[in-house]
């Protein structure tokens, strides 16, 4: 039984642990009260672990393009590359691993680059704003057009902060989806994985 | 002939089942098992589908020094029943017609 839900986890990858650890309760639970004492029951009643987790793992996507993209979700998979990249000796694999963890790690940049634009506008915009409301006493026009163009600032990063939410989301969620897929694919197409590396 | 079982048929012969009394995975696999021939890997996903969509929730039991997971409907489970055989019924009584099959 150990055995048989050893290999089914590590199908099981590029989900979520707490998705793994149910699914392996699930079947854990079922194997003791059917009574299934070898390997071979449970491939009997099952079907292999690979064939078992393909099912496990294409309902599972049907349902992945559906939610929402989470940096969590994204790290998760991260960490499973690289975890299988130290198991792994098969080459490809590890190539392969080194793109997506890149990949990755490029997205993550992108992000935190656009954030810290918009930490710049927003302090232009403050200061502006903040000039504006200092000449007040002096010249009314000047500080008008000071607060104006402040105002206009914190608009504009309110605009750019959604378009790249939407961007980040979208691009977010189906690196996440191809990825997985990629992986899932590769896992399950008889490259006797689990015997080489895990 | 093989009908194929569609997932909202399964779905709804799962909730029909919990509408009954709580069971656990393979006592609901093998209850199903004795009308249908389903495989023993089809209910995971239904059952996790069915708690997705809130319309049914769980609770571990302890039995033999393990835990047994059991699946009950609730209120919305229900709801979501008593729409599907209204829907079974209209389905059911339009094959008859076709298939020339007189009511009782």
């Amino acid at each position: 039984m150990e055995e048989y839900l050893n290999e089914l986890n590590s199908y099981l990858i590029t989900m979520r642990p707490d998705e793994r650890k149910e699914i392996i309760d699930y079947y854990s639970e079922y194997i003791l009260d059917a009574q299934f004492m070898t390997k071979e029951d449970m491939i009997e009643h099952f079907g292999t672990p690979k064939e078992l987790a393909k099912i496990i793992l294409t309902d599972h996507q049907l349902k992945a393009v559906n939610t929402n993209f989470s940096f969590k979700q994204m790290f998760i998979i991260m960490k499973n590359v690289f975890l299988l990249l130290l198991q792994s000796s098969v080459f490809k694999l590890m190539m392969m691993s080194i793109v997506v963890f890149l990949l990755g790690l490029a997205f993550i940049s992108i992000s935190f680059i656009a954030l810290y634009i918009l930490m710049i506008l927003f302090i232009v915009g403050a200061i502006v704003g903040y000039i504006g409301i200092g000449v007040i006493a002096q010249s009314l026009i000047t500080a008008i057009t000071y607060i104006g163009i402040s105002l206009m600032i914190f608009g504009l990063s309110l605009i750019i902060i959604q378009i790249a939410n939407r961007l980040i989301q979208w691009v977010g969620k189906h690196i996440v989806y191809y990825l997985s897929n990629i992986f899932n694919k590769y896992l399950l197409k008889g490259e006797g994985l689990y015997d080489k590396a895990i | 002939m093989n009908i194929p079982l569609s997932s909202d048929l399964l779905d709804s012969i799962v909730l029909s089942l919990l509408n009954q009394k709580d069971y656990y995975g393979y006592e609901l696999t093998s209850e199903i098992k004795k009308y249908l021939p389903i495989s023993e890997s089809t209910l995971y996903p239904v059952l996790r589908r069915l708690k997705q969509k809130a319309l049914l929730t769980t609770y571990d039991q302890a039995f033999n020094g393990r835990n047994r997971r059991y699946y009950s409907i609730n209120e919305a489970g229900k709801k979501q029943l008593s729409i599907s055989i209204e829907e079974w019924k209209d389905y059911k009584k339009n094959i008859d017609i076709l298939f020339n099959i007189k009511g009782e």
